[in-house]
């Protein structure tokens, strides 16, 4: 429609969006924050409260009540350890590549930076690109590294065959393991994402040829040399105060859960001396006193789905016995195992398990889509990521950008050449916009949980694979044992978003800080 | 922005800011802006004793009740579209060269009798070719049973809906027509929860293994239909018979009157009868053809049938608009088997020998493939909008596979709007909101007074489910949207459709440069977007749409 033909009323709507326009792009020029002062304004006084990084999160409704079986992960879900970790892995790693790979002993120079990578991104292995995907399986542009430098948005474009859009085929599976692109799920990999960015940005800088896939192998090798041959367990064993967080925290929400007649397991892959020591920190000597089963070297997620891998028990300096195993006893130790023995065993059924775990697809997707147990995911960037959430420049940048794009959305229609222009200068605000939220959270990468508009691909397996999600299991201590979690509803593209608005029910079911004054 | 709707987004200011305060109990007042950091103020703390608790339950019930009440008249000024069109994913129609199109409900829309003709011939073949009871005659097909994107449990014989999660919704489990108790159904399914392995699979089919079947095409509603009809009478007769051979005896009658040409004889005969709003078809593929987009028509129909149908809606010269004419594609083998080769077909129908270099305006193409189609066009997927109205056959592979972008008609959008535009509807929504806002926070107070007083809002709570879902459809309710969560169809729609509407002709309401943004729904963890003033922006609603 032209605006030389527009109703008198369609030019006045036009020009008091103008002028709106012209008087935020003044407050920018002058200096202020973009919209700051305007879009206070925006925001309902007294409506909606802030974000508790301590609180639980509901994908779907489900009530403690109805839970009489609590199964946890060790790693990051009971176990939660400190950042010091991941510098170490990647030193070691770096080492391990050095010494026994022969790679160049130039890359000693990389230290780990914990600023670089986030989780849950993507890794093409015969691109050499490491990037972020969205639920819909595009590509986030400005997002795409290979090495430790930004992959320019039109080559990235024309490695997909003209689209940001990854194939089915090419992506990674239901376990993140693709024929090219390997999905990094675990928290263990932030360091591998980093040293691999390294290696990589060494060989690029240096012009030294190399196999894309060869590489990618070796410093998966190392990496997984890290575990295997227990450098890791040996360090957190012997320093358990700097590597493990919060060990008071867990053993008050078992102690807590048992004292309310609830029944205890525990399924990890780490072997059992790594296991006890940990968790005789935290609890005691006594802890697998807490635990109606625990099971050791438990191969997940193999464990959710082969059959054929029976049960063991380890004695008390874990040596394996053998015994055939008839039922799982309190106190025992068991080894390996598979999912549908423990169920025959334990006779637990899955609407009254809650299991944690931090990694979404060895922990939670075979529990949800297979056998209907209900889930809870442990993700520590919940933490960090609300506090950016809560700050006021997120607030207001998220609002008016918001805002900008349904003013975007209803002016397109005038396409004379002065509203061209505005529209125009109002496309490249908003793009300047999304850059300032995205790298509130990440420099290189953004959130975790959002591209610009979409929710991530790791989003969307969050939503899907859990039950809940929070960001440690210390935040069972701030609800009771009966509590109800009722998601919010979230409004589906063709349904009013008013109600939301306006309701703002969703903040008053949301917990919100003040609220929970008492919470850590 | 007019007084009179500037006074309603005053009022409704207030009462959003009255309803904040009802449900927060009155507790302290931050400053106006200023985000609620600091110091914690003090929680607000209800009064011990149990007489005087259930007052205060009841007065916070009241307050939050009024001050939905309040929100109402703001919601209703501010309705939202059926002829609009929704999007998943940002998508600029300026960037789009080439459009696509199916035929079934997408180019050509179907009237109701259509469903009512196939059922009656399904059911008759039943009798007379399958030795069915001839009793059966007597159901008569009825529209409002059913609606599409229900599962079917082939050995159980029970027809569904199931949400995103994979669970079932309790009240929407039929045998026959008669539906099946609560407990029933969780006994079946140890819970309410369908494993994987029981699901449907890629392609909504019931295969290796799989005991569920999801019924997403349109016209698969005469299909469920029958089929329930059918166990039904056995049941209600006490005959004794194997679900799984109903089921298919049932499948082979409703594509036999395809096969067998009944439907396409039918249409043929009294294209008028059963064909709708050609004139707005027209109209889209006339605007595209004015602006230089080049149109394609991908179709699993036969030619002749298609032939007849696109000259009632456009004319004799219909072939004209399109640079690609594929029929009897078999969507969705069209989409993924390379082996399949194109072959032209003259104007009679027969099947020519060429070997098809490349794909000429005006012919007519079978079968063929993708991979071929855009080899021979020299097409890119990013620059093509494809419309369907099957998420499978036409649209999954497209979007998964070869990142085309697509654009999904769901007729049953138009009602499904017009419904939750309503007063009705909206005041029993809002207050289903707010109460069970409600019933989390008040969920603290345990003593036995109190227990009561949550006990009786969750009995309203289930009551107003039951109304909201019965506004839909009595059975299965929306096909959109389970209690709480979306429903298993409407998650297909949004991971395969970047734009969804009602029918094609919403196109006419748009520009063809026109920028779609979807609103920006938040996560669990993520604050809702309150961007109010004005309270229209990035909502498709009515009274712009009126206004132009």
């Amino acid at each position: 429609m032209r605006v030389e033909s527009g109703s008198a009323q369609e030019r006045g709507i036009l020009l008091e969006s103008l002028s709106t326009l012209l008087e935020k792009t003044t407050a920018s020029h002058e200096g202020r924050a973009p919209g700051n002062r305007e879009l206070t304004d925006l925001l309902p006084p007294e409506v909606c409260s802030l974000l508790n990084p301590a609180a639980i999160y509901a994908n779907n409704e489900i009530s403690l009540r109805d839970v009489e079986v609590y199964g946890f992960d060790y790693d990051y879900t009971l176990a939660q350890y400190a950042d010091a970790l991941h510098p170490e892995i990647f030193s070691t790693a770096r080492d391990i590549l050095i010494e026994h790979y022969k790679y160049p002993e130039g890359i000693r120079k990389y230290d780990y930076n914990p600023s670089f990578a986030i989780r849950g991104l993507h890794y093409d292995i015969q691109k050499s690109l490491l990037m972020k995907i969205d639920a819909f399986h595009y590509v986030q542009l400005g997002t795409a590294y290979r090495g430790l430098q930004p992959v320019p948005d039109e080559e990235v474009i024309e490695l997909y065959g003209g689209t940001q859009h990854i194939p089915l085929y090419q992506m990674s599976g239901f376990y993140g393991k693709g024929p090219s692109i390997k999905q990094f799920m675990d928290i263990f990999s932030l360091p591998e994402m980093a040293l691999l960015s390294c290696v990589v940005d060494y060989f690029l800088g240096h012009s030294l040829e190399f196999d894309q896939a060869h590489l990618y192998k070796d410093v998966t090798d190392a990496i997984r040399d890290v575990h295997v041959k227990g450098l890791m367990y040996q360090w957190i064993e012997q320093d358990m105060e700097k590597y493990i967080l919060r060990g008071d925290e867990t053993f008050a929400v078992l102690s807590r859960l048992v004292a309310h007649g609830k029944q205890l397991f525990l399924i990890t892959n780490s072997p059992f001396s790594f296991v006890d020591k940990g968790m005789r920190h935290m609890v005691g000597p006594d802890w697998r006193q807490l635990f109606d089963v625990v099971i050791v070297q438990a191969d997940k997620p193999s464990f959710f789905t082969d059959r054929r891998k029976p049960f063991r028990k380890l004695d008390e300096k874990g040596s394996l016995q053998w015994d055939r195993i008839t039922r799982l006893e309190k106190g025992k130790i068991y080894r390996q195992g598979n999912l549908f023995d423990f169920l025959r065993l334990t006779e637990w059924r899955g609407p009254r398990v809650l299991y944690f775990g931090d990694h979404l697809y060895s922990d939670l997707a075979d529990l949800m889509l297979r056998h209907g147990w209900r889930t809870g995911a442990i993700i520590p960037e919940l933490e960090r990521e609300i506090r950016i959430i809560n700050t006021e420049q997120y607030m207001h940048s998220l609002t008016w950008q918001q805002a900008l794009t349904g003013l975007l959305e209803r002016m397109q229609t005038y396409q004379d050449a002065e509203s061209r222009q505005v529209l125009a200068a109002w496309m490249k605000e908003r793009q300047e916009l999304r850059c300032i939220t995205k790298a509130l959270f990440n420099a290189q990468f953004g959130s975790i949980f959002r591209t610009f508009h979409n929710p991530t691909y790791f989003s969307r397996r969050l939503v899907r694979f859990s039950d809940l999600y929070m960001a440690s299991l210390s935040c069972l201590l701030n609800y009771r044992v009966d509590f109800t979690f009722y998601p919010r509803r979230t409004p589906l593209q063709h349904e009013a978003p008013l109600w939301m608005d306006q309701l703002c029910t969703g903040c008053m079911k949301t917990p919100f800080l003040g609220d929970m004054a008492h919470i850590r | 922005m007019t007084m009179a709707a500037a006074a309603v987004v005053a009022r409704g200011a207030g009462a959003r800011a009255a309803t904040a305060a009802a449900l927060r109990g009155g507790c302290g007042t931050a400053a106006r802006g200023r985000p609620c950091a600091g110091p914690a103020r003090p929680l607000c703390t209800a009064p011990g004793t149990a007489p005087d608790m259930k007052r205060y339950l009841w007065e916070r019930y009241r307050e939050a009740k009024r001050s939905t009440e309040e929100l109402v008249p703001s919601i209703m000024s501010n309705l939202l579209n059926p002829d609009a069109i929704f999007s998943n994913n940002e998508m600029s129609l300026s960037d789009i060269e080439i459009y696509g199109f199916d035929y079934d409900y997408t180019l050509v829309f179907y009237s109701k009798h259509l469903h009512t003709l196939i059922f009656n011939a399904a059911r008759d073949l039943l009798i007379n070719e399958h030795r069915y009871p001839a009793e059966i005659r007597k159901y008569e097909y009825d529209p409002n049973f059913a609606i599409r994107g229900l599962h079917y449990d082939v050995q159980r014989a029970v027809l569904m809906k199931i949400d995103a999660f994979h669970y079932i919704q309790l009240g929407t489990v039929y045998r026959g027509l008669s539906v099946v108790p609560d407990e029933e159904v969780i006994e079946m399914y140890e819970g309410s929860h369908v494993p994987l392995e029981q699901m449907s699979d890629f392609y909504g089919k019931s295969s290796h293994g799989n005991t569920m079947k999801q019924f997403m095409d349109i016209f698969s509603l005469p299909e469920m239909t029958l089929l329930s009809c059918v166990n039904e009478y056995f049941l209600k007769n006490n005959i004794d018979y194997e679900p799984v051979h109903l089921y298919k005896d049932v499948k082979d009658s409703i594509r036999d009157v395809h096969i067998k040409g009944i439907m396409y004889r039918a249409i043929e005969a009294d294209i008028e009868k059963y064909i709708c709003y050609a004139e707005q078809t027209r109209a889209v593929l006339a605007k595209l053809a004015d602006h230089g987009k080049k149109m394609f028509l991908i179709t699993n129909s036969p030619s002749s049938f298609v032939d007849k149908g696109m000259s009632y809606i456009v004319g004799k010269d219909w072939r004209d608009l399109f640079d690609v004419v594929i029929v009897q594609a078999e969507k969705p083998n069209f989409f993924n088997d390379k082996r399949r080769p194109f072959r032209k077909m003259n104007e009679k129908g027969v099947l020519l020998w060429d070997k098809i270099h490349k794909l000429q305006k005006g012919q007519i193409y079978k079968q063929g493939n993708l991979y071929e189609f855009l080899k021979l066009t020299g097409w890119r997927g990013s620059r093509v909008l494809y419309f369907g109205d099957h998420i499978y056959s036409d649209l999954a592979d497209l979007t998964l596979k070869h990142g085309w972008r697509t654009g999904a008609i769901i007729p049953e959008l138009r009602s499904e709007l017009k419904i939750m535009n309503t007063e009705q509807y909206i005041q029993t929504m809002t207050w289903l909101q707010t109460l069970t806002g409600l019933l989390e926070q008040m969920q603290v107070h345990r003593d036995a007074e109190s227990q009561l007083v949550l006990q009786e809002w969750k009995k309203e709570r289930k009551e107003m489910r039951e109304m909201t879902k019965s506004f839909f459809n009595a059975q299965f309710g929306s096909l959109f949207r389970t209690d709480q969560n979306p429903t298993y169809f409407l998650r297909r729609l949004s991971r395969f459709a970047d734009i969804y509407m009602a029918s094609l002709s919403c196109l006419l309401n748009y520009d063809v440069s026109h920028t779609f943004y979807p609103r920006r729904t938040p996560l669990q963890h993520e604050l809702p977007a309150w961007s109010e003033r004005p309270p229209t922006f990035g909502t498709p609603l009515l009274q712009e749409a009126q206004a132009k």
